[in-house]
């Protein structure tokens, strides 16, 4: 049998899925299996090195192992992770598993001792097989409770390129379903009674815009994946391809059949090759089981699906951007309307949606739009994926059911020391805010731009955490920072406020050099401008990126206004992260004149004569910190 | 190059044009000035255009690279973890900036957005091997091992 009758007799006839069980996953239990859970995250910790530390050892020690290459569970504290089944035991995990602990580990494990306690993360119970004494269940880690997991597994044991496991978890009856049971429609009616949203940032209902595409008669039309997620910080949607790359092409089958497309088009950010290469990998199977092509099983449909990698530009995660830069162009975004599902990519109608979005719908369309809405609130269904960073002790890619409050979520990614020592949060990267304290018991909905109580904003879903070592005006410059970088230069609020914007920034977390009236002028202007600017970009740039980028200033202005004044008015920086407000002096009285401090001096700043007192000349200072850290006579002092 | 514009295809479309550009640096390591005035004449748009166009993105080069392509990351996790410190240092350890090459055709240093790796911070990343949690020290050694 080859593949294209399986999948026929698999997803038409109905046949039971221990046949294809037998074509597919041969894993025999009578030998250790080691399962690898390898993604990008896990192979910036080194994984790749332990797993040929383990084949090493199955070499040297002549015992057959079996190695299964699996993606990430999302937890990247725990990075690598490495899943080990011996015959007869339940599976259990090892966190921070690197290469020069392979060998002591195995040793003991293989022969049923458990290694280091810092080495374990979890078990998974099964009824079948004996459990490891003293090991905590995977699904009681509250790392795992605090999420829902709809569209990530918990824990992956399949192979992420290999479409027969794929069926093995449910896949591609979705899409069996819309070809033979659903019109395009019905498909659309589905998902606008399903109220799924965006995730990309934006938050439209997605069932409305493909309405919109179904609904205008001019063919071709283009369904297209956003993969090209550029956020610092968030990494969900690489993931998520990683994880299950066959999800998002059943995704986007059943998108570009609802809309009556005949191509579908992955945009993908050139820098994600491990992602890229799963991508195409199973596009090729996919292809191969002859579901997409011309004539999809007779059904008189024909699709294809192509991959194209973005040569990397932030804003091309805006929609008309996305397609400027796929027709051959600067990828600048467009004056809206026309909206692309009426003229998108090459004057056509064009959907774009982003991973997570598509993510979403084979679960809505096999299960209904009923079930989908039972996870989350009102108005905003289902989960949303976070990564999580900055000061936790426990980073990495989290599903949270919408509606959960930030505390919540707090508490599983951090211990309670870390716990009382935060500040802020800051969501949404580039185009989000910060969080206050005091809004930590506010539940994470979808911003409603009618309401603007709520200013909590996802964007791409990033989530960084920051305590009192960090500063909120570095922060708001580091943001614009990239904005000014990444600004396409088309609108003028976006291109000259960034710049107007970051330069406030950086006078006022710079000491001034003289008391010239000028340069005082320049600092005040600050506080008055910061606020006006920003809400002059707000509501005239063209695009997202630019309407976005004063979110950071003006929450942080508005939460934690004392630091901005503090920078401006005592020229002081808390957190001492603004290393340029520093001011060094010598206390005459302690200095000895040594000399030490003058020959460490790079800039030149120190003068004096040997055996008495020095002096810094604050025009030449360049605030390296130098003389503070080589006097012995404690004569240098940081205001 | 030659041979490079001799295997593309008789008539190319704008769309194509990004493609086209993204093989050629795979292939040569950067965007070359005659190859885009080449390409020019080839495809029919004007070379300023393609170098607008190009230069637009953030993969695209146009001039050679050293042997090390040195990837500090300065993503926002980075960043709070003091990812700003170590671009200074290696500044100062090697007078290289963002996007500059050594004299020696050896190394350069490319700041890039986010690596990903936001668990493990400061990343830095040389050609295809990472380094987590990277302190001034280690950057040191890294720079070292750079022969």
């Amino acid at each position: 049998m080859n593949l294209k009758d399986i999948t026929y007799n698999y997803l038409f006839k109905a046949t039971e899925l221990s046949e294809i069980n037998k074509f597919n996953r041969d894993i025999n239990l009578d030998i250790p299996v080691v399962f690898a859970f390898r993604s990008t995250c896990s192979v910036i910790a080194g994984i790749d090195d332990t797993i040929s530390y383990i084949e090493k050892y199955s070499n040297e020690n002549s015992i057959k192992i079996k190695i299964v290459e699996t993606s990430c569970p999302g937890l990247c504290s725990f990075d690598p992770v490495i899943g080990v089944k011996i015959p007869g035991r339940t599976l259990i995990l090892l966190k921070n598993l690197y290469y020069y602990e392979v060998f002591s580990v195995f040793d003991s494990i293989l022969n049923h001792f458990l290694p280091d306690t810092k080495l374990i993360l979890a078990q998974i119970y099964d009824e079948k097989y004996n459990s490891w004494p003293e090991v905590p269940d995977f699904f009681s880690l509250k790392q795992l409770k605090i999420q829902k997991r709809n569209i990530l597994k918990p824990i992956n044991t399949y192979s992420p390129i290999s479409i027969t496991d794929y069926f093995a978890k449910n896949g591609f009856k979705a899409f069996a379903k819309v070809l033979t049971k659903l019109t395009p429609n019905e498909v659309c009616s589905i998902i606008e009674n399903s109220e799924l949203k965006g995730r990309g940032g934006g938050g439209f209902f997605t069932g409305k815009k493909w309405r919109k595409a179904l609904e205008n008669n001019n063919n071709p039309k283009y369904f297209i994946c956003n993969a090209d997620e550029s956020d610092p910080g968030s990494v969900a949607g690489r993931m998520l391809i990683e994880t299950d790359p066959f999800r998002l092409i059943e995704g986007m089958l059943i998108g570009a059949y609802a809309i009556n497309a005949s191509k579908a088009i992955i945009y993908v950010r050139n820098t994600y090759t491990l992602a890229i290469d799963r991508l195409k990998k199973a596009i090729e199977q996919t292809k191969s089981a002859g579901l997409f092509g011309d004539d999809i099983f007779g059904s008189g449909i024909n699709l294809n699906i192509e991959i194209v990698t973005g040569p990397v530009a932030y804003v091309c995660g805006e929609e008309t951007a996305l397609i400027s830069s796929l027709e051959g162009s600067r990828g600048m975004p467009k004056p809206k309307p026309p909206y692309p599902s009426d003229k998108g990519f090459l004057e056509k109608p064009t959907v774009v949606n982003n991973v997570e979005t598509i993510f979403n719908i084979p679960f809505i369309i096999l299960n209904g739009a009923e079930s989908f809405k039972q996870t989350g609130v009102k108005s905003s269904y289902g989960t949303k994926l976070f990564t999580i960073s900055g000061k936790v002790d426990y980073p990495g890619v989290y599903e949270i059911e919408l509606g959960t409050n930030i505390a919540d979520v707090l508490t599983a990614v951090c211990d309670d020391e870390s716990l009382n020592s935060i500040k802020a949060v800051h969501i949404g990267g580039p185009s989000g805010g910060f969080v206050h304290p005091d809004k930590f018991y506010e539940k994470l909905v979808f911003n409603d731009s009618k309401n603007k109580s709520n200013d909590i904003w996802f964007g791409a879903g990033s989530f960084v955490v920051l305590n009192k070592s960090n500063c909120i005006v570095d922060v708001c410059k580091y943001f614009l920072d990239f904005d000014v970088n990444e600004s396409c230069g088309k609108c003028i609020p976006c291109r000259e406020g960034t710049r107007v914007l970051y330069d406030i920034l950086k006078r006022i977390s710079e000491r001034p050099v003289t008391t010239s009236k000028h340069e005082t002028l320049q600092r005040f202007k600050g506080v008055t401008q910061l606020e006006e600017i920003a809400v002059v970009m707000q509501e005239t740039s063209l695009c997202g990126l630019g309407q976005n980028a004063p979110n950071s200033i003006l929450t942080g202005l508005k939460y934690f206004r004392n630091e901005f004044e503090e920078h401006i008015y005592e020229k002081k920086c808390d957190a001492g992260v603004c290393r340029d407000l520093k001011l060094y002096s010598i206390n005459i009285e302690n200095c000895v004149g040594c000399g030490l401090c003058v020959k460490r001096c790079p800039a030149d700043a120190i003068i004096g004569s040997l055996h008495s007192a020095h002096f810094i000349v604050q025009e030449r200072c360049i605030k390296c910190g130098n003389c503070f850290k080589i006097c012995k006579f404690n004569a240098v002092n940081i205001i | 190059m030659e041979e490079f514009l001799k295997n593309l295809p008789a008539s190319v479309s704008k769309t194509e044009l990004l493609k086209i550009l993204q093989e050629f640096q795979d292939k040569y390591g950067y965007l070359d000035n005659d190859f885009i005035h080449e390409l020019s004449k080839k495809i029919g748009i004007q070379p300023g255009k393609i170098y607008g166009i190009a230069s637009f993105y953030s993969q695209f080069r146009f001039k050679p690279r050293g042997k090390y392509i040195v990837n500090l990351c300065s993503g926002v996790a980075c960043h709070i973890n003091s990812s700003e410190n170590l671009i200074n240092e290696f500044t100062k350890l090697t007078s290289l900036k963002d996007g500059e090459t050594s004299a020696d055709g050896k190394i350069t240093l490319e700041l890039v957005p986010c690596l990903g790796g936001c668990a493990n911070s400061p990343v830095v990343k040389v050609n295809d091997k990472y380094y987590t949690k990277v302190t001034k020290t280690d950057l040191l050694k890294i720079i070292q091992g750079l022969k």
